[in-house]
């Protein structure tokens, strides 16, 4: 991903995180991380200064490689270079008893989408660097993460129908509980808030 | 101050009804606030106490800005009392000057309360308020109880969901109300919910006394623009 100045600045621990990765998880080489089924040019194509916060719950089903119940928190300020200027994650996959927390950010951008009711709504796409544990104890390892996110309007939620979704995909190809794509789900309860 | 009430005839009214809208529409720097509070349990008992923990409260926020917090325990456990593990919180808000919003999240699980009186693989408490043009709302969607059993019984297979403020009897113990929710706020400018999943009301057997409480799977969140 060579798209930005911006990423060299972004990635201040980089070095020091890479040094810090333990094999706790099946590793596959590194592959381009794959764009998220409703793709619509973000990810290099630019920014519109914006915040976003949110939280909330996804139910991802077993067509995805990562299924079963996730929640979340966060909270990203990006600015009209497409630098993260704040922003925490945090994410939990139910069934494997995995627990994610941002650690460094990679790149980022902003943009619009229309979903299949119409509603336009304010998204990001984030790469980023977060620590992991799978099962009990401390954050032991390190992935690589794609986020994306979409605030279509309040409430953001409703049992299965969003409108607001939330995307989670690990992108070094581990395998095993905990790893893998949700694919672009529709909140089951929370809310994105863009402002 | 509910639209209702505003609109009647005459020119005072008229002048009165146009200051309501005004009123309703953001104005920046307003009484704008946001919060946002989750744990896994608490308990007080005449034996025992557990204060609210693991904690997340949403820090103060001013326009514009936006927080997270968070807070995890591997282990849960107040002997007698509730045993649990994987117990992870968190909470966000924002307020701009267009909206406000908070939403919080409480999951436990393997949860035991009284030596097996009340158990569920997990529970999930999610909530969140928001205040936009569109209106205040709250709700608690996405909250869940998995394999939830009272007194033997079980009420849920896999993830489902209990009617807010189900209550029912704990004889020799007191009894518990599911899905315990509160509602504030007046639905216009501001909004607010709090959801206890699993709370416990002990009584003394004999005059009925409140002797102690276990709450386990707390979110709330609130909202004023």
């Amino acid at each position: 991903m060579s798209k930005r100045i911006s990423i060299t600045r972004l990635v201040a621990s980089g070095i020091a995180a890479g040094a810090l990765l333990a094999v706790a998880c099946d590793r596959q080489p590194v592959v381009a991380p794959a764009k998220p089924s409703f793709w619509g040019g973000g990810g290099g194509s630019g920014c519109t200064a914006m915040k976003f916060t949110g939280g909330g719950r996804i139910d991802p089903d077993e067509s995805n490689t990562l299924s079963g119940k996730m929640t979340f928190g966060f909270n990203l300020f990006v600015d009209d270079q497409c630098n993260v200027t704040k922003g925490q994650f945090e994410v939990v996959h139910h069934p494997s008893q995995s627990r994610y927390h941002s650690v460094s950010f990679q790149s980022v951008s902003t943009f619009t989408e229309t979903n299949d009711q119409g509603q336009t709504g304010q998204c990001f796409d984030l790469f980023l660097t977060m620590r992991a544990a799978h099962g009990p104890g401390d954050f032991d390892h390190e992935h690589p993460v794609e986020i994306q996110a979409c605030d279509f309007g309040e409430p953001g939620s409703s049992p299965g129908t969003g409108p607001d979704t939330w995307w989670f995909a690990t992108t070094d190809g581990s395998t095993g509980g905990g790893h893998g794509d949700t694919g672009n789900t529709p909140l089951t309860g929370g809310n994105i808030q863009a402002h | 101050m509910k639209l209702s009430s505003i609109f009647s005839t005459g020119p005072v009214a008229i002048s009165a009804s146009l200051l309501g809208l005004a009123a309703l529409a953001a104005a920046p720097g307003a009484a704008q606030s946001v919060s946002g509070r989750a744990y896994g349990a608490y308990v007080k008992t005449l034996l025992v106490s557990q204060p609210q923990s693991p904690l997340s409260v949403l820090p103060a926020i001013s326009s514009p800005d936006g927080e997270l917090a968070t807070a995890n325990a591997d282990v849960l456990s107040v002997p007698d009392a509730l045993s649990s593990d994987f117990v992870n919180t968190s909470t966000s808000g924002a307020i701009s000057d267009a909206e406000a919003g908070a939403q919080s999240t409480a999951s436990v699980a393997d949860v035991s309360i009284l030596d097996g009186l009340i158990t569920a693989k997990e529970l999930i408490a999610n909530v969140t308020s928001s205040r936009s043009g569109s209106g205040a709302v709250s709700s608690a969607n996405g909250s869940s109880f998995e394999d939830l059993t009272v007194a033997g019984v079980q009420l849920t297979v896999g993830d489902g969901t209990i009617a807010p403020n189900t209550r029912m009897s704990l004889p020799g113990v007191g009894y518990v109300v599911l899905n315990e929710e509160r509602r504030t706020g007046d639905d216009v400018t501001s909004t607010g919910i709090v959801v206890n999943l699993i709370h416990v009301v002990l009584t003394d057997p004999l005059t009925g006394a409140r002797t102690g409480d276990i709450i386990v799977g707390s979110a709330s969140s609130s909202a004023t623009f």
